[in-house]
């Protein structure tokens, strides 16, 4: 771990936390790895059924389950827990925007009644704010929680926690699951900040797994038999956000012109030295609603030229900024190939690198805004609306819309599609596939990398099944190799 | 008498210095752009979260309602709380204040311990090759930037070697089955009070590289100090006299001159306290030690203004007060600054 947990309340917690949150506590569904035969794994839910119009969601609830403070596990802890989720609105909170009502039915079900249709299956998978906790546990409040406290019904719990230092779990006897086969009894989450000790006590054993494993030192830990090193599909994609309403990447022909000078076999080949693939438009290739025949950007230098000399800027007119996250070697080799493209072509453009807290509030405001911004994004549960909702939808005051894009077409068709996800899902793939489109027509961003995750652990250790839905590890099915 | 009202007018004065340092770190954190609401609420915020929380925690304000506001709450007593950790910033640094305690104090004994001997030794035995060789120790100390020889340090003794742990305060095994309890919060006393050997072995083999790393420069700068302190003491004219009477080599060496050589190295000291302060950010980042060093470095790099105020405030203000000691441990060992008092 690179940092310490800073939230403790599963009702808050929001980032690095998923590391306990996936193993201590549980939601109704987990969402399966793309490819798998079913799309859900009942967890706290064995199954479920919605109404046709997507209004009300039935869940039946797993039986013979305790809280790890001894608390039966029913039907009230899931209302209890959602309902406080969304009171304290913090984290993600928002995803149970639909819901109107939770009704407790008997012990075993739960019936939720929307205001509006929403893909309830999908956003009780969220690796946020979706966990269910001992109401017991809760009412002692957060600062019970942030001493270190859980009140899950996951495979382990919180033995102790040194904080700045580690966090350790035990195995949860009574879990529902059963500890048959072989598991691991204790996991040690320690904190080390710098990616060369990570690796350092990779190399050695004193850890089993390292989390910031930096790509230049991939090769080397791949030639070493006692460390495994395996490559896997993510949901966290990179662009460039290109901003619409500065001059000169206010006019379309300017920003199709440097969609046209990126070169985008290198940068996923050389720079990303194979930890990412090609981008085919705003959603990753391996998540739900991707469209596959997308009219995408090629690296043509040629034809940028074409398209540049038609713009209503002039060769002295086309000088461009472009601001990234400093400290990362991918962003500023990437942008320095760009750099060297675009003068190719007679657009000048100056690298703005700096800390993310600085250059996010920059990029707010279209006085400060620069014409180009780096940006990495990864759903909060499984659905193309994030990034589409998060990015590109119309935004005063903008947060996460550094394009500063305002599309009245584009946000119907996504507030569309977002209700169909729940009652026909075909309908809102194919809204979403023409979004896809859109957003590449008006070259709101080069789109360049599906970032592809990595596992770094020594080999001994076995059974990690990847699932780009959730960034963490889930132990319970790891075991060390007889 | 004299001594109390040299004491009163330094406190004031060092009340005085901490207003001005409150006031730069407020205004360079303030100005900086972040957002300190999205800080807090992690992930990916949404407006209306942002909005919510510069509200309730006044982040809208001006930046002087902000300053006065904070400068109220400090005289209570209220630091503040961390955007990072959610906890208050005075728990924070309670918290980790033993960690970085132990590093430095440890490190200035190493620095006295090893530097006064070296250098004195030096003085006395000029141009031998024990002085060429403690020279060499002391240049390098003073140019070897400590992070890089910490470096240098746990690739040698951990990874090759495998003779010192890599990193962190204690084996992570032994501290969840022989866990410390905690009285001091020093790694090293604690289970010594409670008896916990293994512990405390795992403790101090943790402190030997950082404190080296941490130490290393003032050892070079002591050595130095009390090497050119003590050659200069021993071409005194008092000196010279004293040998010409027939006293002992040794015991006009280490009794007169040696005393009178160590005044500088006492101020040297005070000056080395800030210095490793400044160190700790690395080395406890370095290490993995959780103390106020590596607390101050994430609170700067995410810009978490309550804490690197905290940090910034608690820093200067231990600075001002050892070099406040050395000066008034000066009065005590020098006479003639005790006996010719200076006008007010």
């Amino acid at each position: 771990m690179y940092s310490d947990f800073a939230d403790w309340d599963p009702s808050l917690a929001f980032s690095l936390e998923i590391w306990y949150l996936y193993n201590v506590y549980e939601p109704l569904l987990w969402y399966n790895p793309p490819g798998s035969a079913e799309q859900f794994t009942p967890a706290l839910a064995t199954s479920w059924e919605s109404s046709a119009d997507g209004l009300t969601w039935t869940f039946h609830l797993r039986e013979g389950v305790t809280f790890h403070d001894g608390t039966p596990f029913n039907a009230e802890a899931v209302k209890y827990s959602i309902e406080r989720t969304v009171k304290m609105g913090g984290g993600a909170a928002w995803i149970w925007g639909a819901v109107k009502e939770i009704e407790v039915k008997d012990d075993h079900t739960v019936v939720f009644h929307l205001s509006y249709a929403a893909p309830l299956d999908l956003i009780a998978s969220s690796q946020y704010q979706a966990y269910i906790f001992s109401p017991t546990a809760a009412e002692k409040g957060t600062d019970w929680f942030m001493e270190g406290h859980d009140a899950g019904t996951g495979p382990y719990l919180v033995e102790s926690w040194e904080p700045g230092q580690q966090t350790v779990l035990v195995k949860y006897d009574d879990y529902w699951g059963g500890w048959e086969g072989h598991h691991f009894s204790k996991i040690i989450l320690k904190t080390v900040l710098e990616q060369s000790t990570q690796v350092q006590m990779l190399e050695t054993g004193e850890a089993d797994r390292a989390t910031l494993v930096p790509i230049d030192s991939l090769e080397g830990l791949r030639n070493n038999p006692d460390i495994a090193v395996t490559i896997i599909p993510s949901w966290m994609n990179s662009q460039f956000l290109i901003n619409v309403q500065k001059p000169p990447t206010d006019d379309l022909l300017v920003r199709q012109a440097i969609c046209y000078a990126w070169d985008y076999e290198t940068v996923v080949n050389d720079i990303y030295n194979g930890m990412a693939t090609v981008a085919e438009g705003i959603i990753p290739k391996t998540m739900w609603g991707h469209k596959d025949d997308l009219k995408l950007y090629t690296f043509d230098l040629d034809k940028a030229r074409e398209l540049l000399a038609q713009s209503r800027y002039g060769p002295d007119e086309l000088k461009i900024d472009i601001a990234y996250i400093g400290t990362s070697a991918e962003y500023e080799n990437a942008a320095l190939l760009l750099q060297q493209n675009l003068a190719k072509i007679g657009i000048e453009a100056e690298l703005k690198p700096g800390p993310w807290t600085t250059i996010w509030e920059e990029a707010k405001n279209l006085e400060t805004a620069p014409n180009l911004q780096s940006m990495t994004w990864w759903p909060t549960y499984p659905t193309p609306s994030d990034w589409i909702y998060g990015l590109f939808r119309t935004e005063d005051p903008t947060l996460f819309n550094l394009s500063h894009y305002s599309n009245p077409v584009l946000d119907a068709r996504l507030d569309e599609a977002m209700v169909l996800e729940a009652t026909d899902r075909d309908e809102a793939i194919r809204l979403y596939g023409e979004i896809q489109q859109m957003l590449l027509d008006d070259a709101v961003a080069i789109f360049y990398a599906d970032l592809n995750g990595r596992i770094t652990r020594r080999a001994d250790v076995v059974g990690a099944v990847t699932n780009p839905a959730y960034n963490a590890e889930y132990f319970y099915r790891l075991s060390r190799k007889q | 008498m004299l001594l109390l009202r040299y004491t009163a007018r330094r406190l004031l004065l060092m009340a005085v210095v901490l207003l001005g340092i409150s006031i730069v770190a407020f205004v360079i954190t303030h100005l900086i752009p972040s957002s300190p609401a999205a800080l807090w609420i992690g992930g990916h915020a949404t407006q209306e979260q942002i909005d919510r929380i510069n509200e309730e925690m006044g982040f809208n304000k001006p930046i002087y309602v902000q300053y006065l506001l904070y400068m109220k709450n400090l005289l209570r007593g209220d630091l503040g709380v961390s955007l990072c950790t959610k906890r208050p910033v005075r728990d924070e640094l309670a918290r980790r204040f033993s960690a970085t305690f132990e590093l430095v104090t440890l490190s200035l004994i190493v620095a006295v311990l090893v530097g006064v001997p070296l250098g004195i030794l030096s003085a006395t035995h000029k141009d031998t090759w024990g002085d060429r060789i403690s020279r060499l120790i002391s240049i390098s100390g003073v140019s070897l930037p400590s992070f890089f020889l910490a470096m240098l340090l746990q690739l040698a003794f951990a990874s090759h070697l495998h003779l010192l742990p890599l990193q962190g305060r204690i084996d992570s095994e032994i501290l969840s089955e022989h866990p410390i309890t905690t009285i001091t919060g020093l790694y090293l006393i604690d289970p010594l009070l409670t008896g916990n050997w293994v512990a405390f072995k795992s403790s101090a083999q943790h402190l030997i590289l950082p404190v080296f790393a941490l130490a290393f420069t003032s050892v070079g700068i002591v050595t130095r100090i009390a090497r050119s302190s003590m050659v200069e003491i021993l071409n005194e004219d008092y000196i010279r006299t004293a040998h010409a009477y027939g006293l002992s080599r040794p015991l006009v060496e280490y009794k007169y001159a040696f005393k009178n050589a160590l005044l500088p190295v006492i101020t040297v000291l005070g000056l080395s306290y800030g210095y490793m302060l400044g160190g700790t950010f690395f080395i406890e980042s370095m290490f993995d030690l959780p103390g106020l060093g590596h607390f101050g470095y994430n609170s700067i790099i995410r810009n978490d203004f309550p804490a690197v105020m905290g940090v910034t405030l608690l820093y200067a203000t231990s600075f001002i007060l050892v070099n406040l000691i050395v000066d008034l441990v000066y009065f005590a060992v020098d006479p003639r600054i005790r006996l010719k008092p200076k006008n007010d």
